[in-house]
């Protein structure tokens, strides 16, 4: 007992009434999870509803997702540890004598701290909540402030360990391993690209981020001091990434052993007691069963639409249109971003990449390549209105004299520079892909 | 309203229990696979059991967390429309969506049911101490039960049906009165 209904149909029906319940407020989650049902129901015939707990169940075991909470757990835990604080307060003390020297800091910090966790969270929050008030007391113009706090905070979930990246890879079958390599690069051109802007904005007009007073800066003896609480750092990042490019420890396990390392480390320097772990492991609760359970709807939705032909539809759509590969990979390029404006990243990854990777890989370009890209375009997600977590994140923390309207103005500058970056990546596909080429061969 | 007010506080109550609950399920699988990963590197000793023991463990976690984050409202939902709203329209928007939510949230129970039901009564052939015993196995080498997982699932189900019903009777008691349900 099913009914046949054309592709086309099927798209607009499904898609339409998904949007509507979105449009409602209802979660993600749900949303995709009662359009996926009620139209398994309707085109597969009712008892076919009994593959969803399958589907769930699968994604529920799956292994390379276990590091999903341990990453957010580990940046959870790092953001109670003080680490944060220390690398901001030495790199602001190597660079604060430059004009816009705090801003600056404040993307380095968040550069470095990106290397250790997959999750944005971790860094906007501490930067909104110390950085940010040190800028404003220092006459930085505040759309500068706040628009470096945001794009540096979210450069956590591009640079490797990204959380993103774990997604990406497991929804395409593509190597985590190398998606991390290629993300690299990448990362780094988004950040100096930040530096660069704030830097000459400043030296334009040295009215929206003066240096740092001389009589503030320590001497060269106390500056190379401050280098000390790198060493944890650097033990960090060589437990989580070192283990992961040399290639032996898989993604879940350098995350595990991430997350025990914040743990002793902040525990030997005195700062986190256990109600602080009771805390980390609360927030991580919270934001792991939203990733998940997004995961689980989004796939009860999409598994659907790609068995009945949708995947194929959407193929044939683009690739028989007769336009060149490079327009129909840049109209992919602002499907995301259009949706980045919208949904979170879970979901766009969940609803779009089923879809998008064979055709990625019918046209011919290398499906690492279209992951990273993917990864630098929807840092733009973070930042757009009405839905971008990094406005979400620092709105909370932020003084209240810093309103939602000056949040989302200073995003604007660092959205293009996102875009820069973006088109960046795609004339020359040597920035994502040298290092996988170095690092993985064969 | 007296039996209503005990029913949403023993709702809200078991779900946050089951949150603490997680904090140490949180803190065994971090071990676990610490613990795996120095005897398999430092040690060269690895386990069989390690990696699924806690992939199992965060299965769990997913499942029962449910509940725990509707109560704190942290599902994602898309702001366009809705955040622009008055606290009332939002109330008779959720109102509107709670249909569909206990649509999918019964079907997945009643789905869900079926496929641990399935997995408790399968014959995987286990005995012990020469006693038959049902229930499905995993395929590794550690071979644990499945169906306990799988029951979570249910369980999850049930606690996330629980929260949206209280969130349907604040909704409810909002629209009607323009006031939060004390």
């Amino acid at each position: 007992m099913s009914i046949e209904l054309s592709i086309e149909l099927i798209t607009i029906l499904m898609f339409g009434s998904l949007f509507i319940l979105l449009g409602l407020g209802l979660p993600v989650a749900f949303s995709c999870g009662t359009i996926g049902v009620i139209f398994t129901a309707l085109l597969q015939g009712p008892s076919a509803i009994n593959i969803i707990p399958t589907r769930v169940f699968g994604l529920m075991v799956n292994y390379l997702l276990a590091a999903i909470p341990l990453f957010i757990f580990m940046a959870n835990i790092l953001e109670r540890s003080g680490l944060i604080a220390d690398i901001y307060e030495m790199v602001y003390q190597w660079v604060g004598h430059l004009k816009g020297g705090v801003a600056t800091a404040t993307v380095g910090a968040c550069t470095m701290m990106a290397a250790m966790v997959g999750v944005i969270g971790a860094s906007e929050v501490t930067m909104g909540l110390i950085a940010l008030p040190e800028m404003l007391k220092r006459k930085y113009d505040k759309y500068l402030a706040c628009g470096s706090i945001l794009a540096g905070g979210t450069l956590g979930i591009l640079i490797p360990p990204s959380v993103m990246l774990i997604v990406y890879g497991m929804v395409d079958n593509s190597s985590i391993g190398q998606l991390y390599g290629g993300a690299f690069l990448p990362g780094f051109l988004l950040a100096s690209l930040y530096a660069i802007y704030i830097t000459i904005r400043c030296y334009i007009n040295p009215q929206m981020g003066p240096p740092i007073p001389k009589e503030e800066r320590l001497p060269l003896s106390g500056r190379i001091r401050l280098l000390l609480p790198l060493l944890p750092a650097g033990i960090l990042i060589f437990l989580v990434l070192g283990t992961i490019f040399i290639g032996i420890a898989a993604p879940t396990e350098a995350a595990g052993v991430g997350a025990t390392g914040a743990i002793i480390i902040a525990i030997l320097q005195g700062r986190l007691k256990w109600k602080g772990i009771v805390e980390a492991a609360e927030n991580t609760l919270k934001s792991s069963a939203m990733v998940l359970w997004t995961m689980f709807g989004a796939n009860i939705f999409v598994a659907l639409y790609v068995m009945v032909g949708g995947g194929q539809f959407v193929t044939n759509l683009l690739v028989g249109s007769g336009l060149s590969r490079w327009v129909i990979l840049w109209i992919m390029q602002f499907i995301l971003i259009f949706l980045g404006c919208f949904i979170d990243w879970v979901g766009i990854i969940m609803l779009t990449i089923p879809i998008f990777g064979p055709i990625i890989r019918q046209l011919g370009f290398d499906p690492i390549w279209f992951g990273v890209l993917f990864a630098v375009n929807l840092q733009m997600s973070f930042l757009t209105p009405p839905f971008g977590y990094a406005l979400f994140y620092l709105k909370g923390v932020a003084p209240p004299e810093v309103t939602t309207t000056d949040i989302w103005r200073s995003a604007a500058p660092f959205l293009g520079l996102q875009f820069i970056g973006l088109v960046l990546c795609m004339i020359f596909p040597e920035i994502i892909l040298i290092v996988p080429k170095l690092f993985y061969r064969g | 309203m007296k039996g209503l007010r005990t029913f949403m506080m023993a709702v809200n109550k078991t779900n946050i229990f089951v949150g603490k609950m997680m904090v140490y399920v949180t803190l065994m699988a971090v071990g676990i696979i610490t613990f795996e990963v120095v005897m398999r590197y430092l040690f060269n000793m690895p386990t069989n059991w390690g990696h699924e023991s806690m992939t199992l463990l965060f299965a769990i976690y997913y499942c029962v967390a449910a509940g725990y984050a509707h109560y704190y409202r942290a599902h994602v939902r898309v702001d366009v429309f809705y955040s622009t709203r008055s606290p009332r329209t939002r109330a008779y928007l959720d109102i509107i969506g709670a249909f569909f939510f206990f649509l999918f949230n019964i079907l997945f129970l009643y789905t869900c049911w079926n496929f641990y039901w399935a997995s408790q009564t399968y014959n995987a052939g286990a005995t012990i101490f020469g006693i038959e015993i049902l229930g499905e196995l995993s395929f590794t080498d550690w071979q644990p039960p499945y169906y306990p997982v799988k029951f979570m699932m249910v369980l999850g189900g049930f606690l996330l049906l629980l929260q949206g019903v209280v969130w349907l009777i604040r909704d409810i008691h909002f629209a009607v009165t323009g006031r939060e349900f004390e």
